[in-house]
């Protein structure tokens, strides 16, 4: 019931930005950051009303760095599937897969060092990813581990659904998960580009 | 060629400033709660009130963030490359998972 209803509420909101994205709603980015840079606040202050919390903190910073390590090496070897299996190039596949959910920088990026066709292909993987997580995510069973599908996406957009999902550990986890993906994703696309 | 003229709006290092805004509200939420947890016997109160705060933000996030996807949506890019970019989305987050278990396995 209530994933039906975070999902109409997205869909509520995605038809009428796209309905009305001419003229209006330009505030909606800005308004996002400041609801989010509020809700990490009270996702540090449950962390803090916790008992044992540095326990909990200490333990959180591996499983985010693991889970990052899982995540990265994932998507690259996604993308080294996908090249198996089209005829796309594997720079090109490696790349798209190595944004990770990051889409308004791999996009841009895969444009200027690829051409047009990688640009457009990684904005809409990487955007779909984030989507995706949104529908995916709550029904996932181990939910430490589904943080993974997020990529970058889970230290921002898709970290009050993973908190609302599963637990106010799993979303410090997720955060620092989303932290270390967002320091890995430029560094990759770089690196990739430039073989 | 595909025109992607529409990606040029979208902010090119749009998490650079960001992260350090975001793990300085986290910091300052963690001390704020330790500061609370300390002071206090019974904290049930502060609990509740977070997480219906936590509540409230979690709906006004996800309906302004469809809409900010709504405004972003490019119908024509997606036709394009649609079905590859299912294929990518799908992949990427199978092997995320993957790999993530199979790590959090070994180390534990």
């Amino acid at each position: 019931m209530f994933v039906a209803l975070i999902l109409f509420v997205l869909l509520a909101g995605i038809t009428l930005g796209f309905k009305t994205k001419e003229f209006a709603f330009s505030f909606s980015g800005d308004l996002i950051h400041w609801i989010l840079i509020f809700f990490i606040f009270l996702i540090g202050m449950d962390l803090g009303l916790m008992e044992s919390r540095m326990e909990k903190i200490r333990k959180s910073w591996k499983v985010g760095s693991l889970i990052a390590a899982g995540t990265a090496l994932g998507s690259v070897f996604a993308g080294i599937i996908i090249y198996y299996f089209t005829n796309l190039p594997l720079i090109l596949a490696a790349s798209v897969a190595a944004g990770m959910g990051w889409y308004s920088l791999t996009g841009p990026f895969l444009a200027k060092t690829i051409g047009a066709f990688a640009g457009a292909l990684g904005f809409t993987s990487n955007f779909l990813r984030e989507i995706l997580t949104f529908l995916i995510y709550p029904k996932l069973r181990d939910k430490t581990t589904g943080i993974s599908i997020g990529g970058a996406t889970t230290m921002d957009t898709t970290l009050p659904l993973i908190a609302k999902f599963s637990s106010s550990e799993n979303a410090l986890i997720a955060f620092i998960h989303g932290f270390f993906i967002s320091i890995l994703v430029p560094f990759l696309l770089t690196l990739l580009s430039s073989l | 060629m595909l025109d992607i003229s529409g990606l040029s709006s979208a902010r090119f290092n749009d998490r650079d400033g960001t992260m350090i805004e975001y793990l300085a509200s986290l910091i300052i939420g963690i001390i704020l709660g330790v500061l609370i947890e300390r002071s206090r016997r019974e904290v049930r109160k502060e609990k509740d009130f977070v997480s219906k705060s936590m509540s409230i933000s979690l709906f006004l996030l996800i309906f302004f963030l469809g809409l900010d996807i709504g405004r972003k949506l490019n119908l024509q890019e997606m036709a394009q490359v649609g079905k590859l970019s299912i294929v990518f989305a799908l992949t990427t987050m199978v092997f995320s998972y993957m790999f993530s278990k199979i790590l959090l396995k070994a180390v534990r």
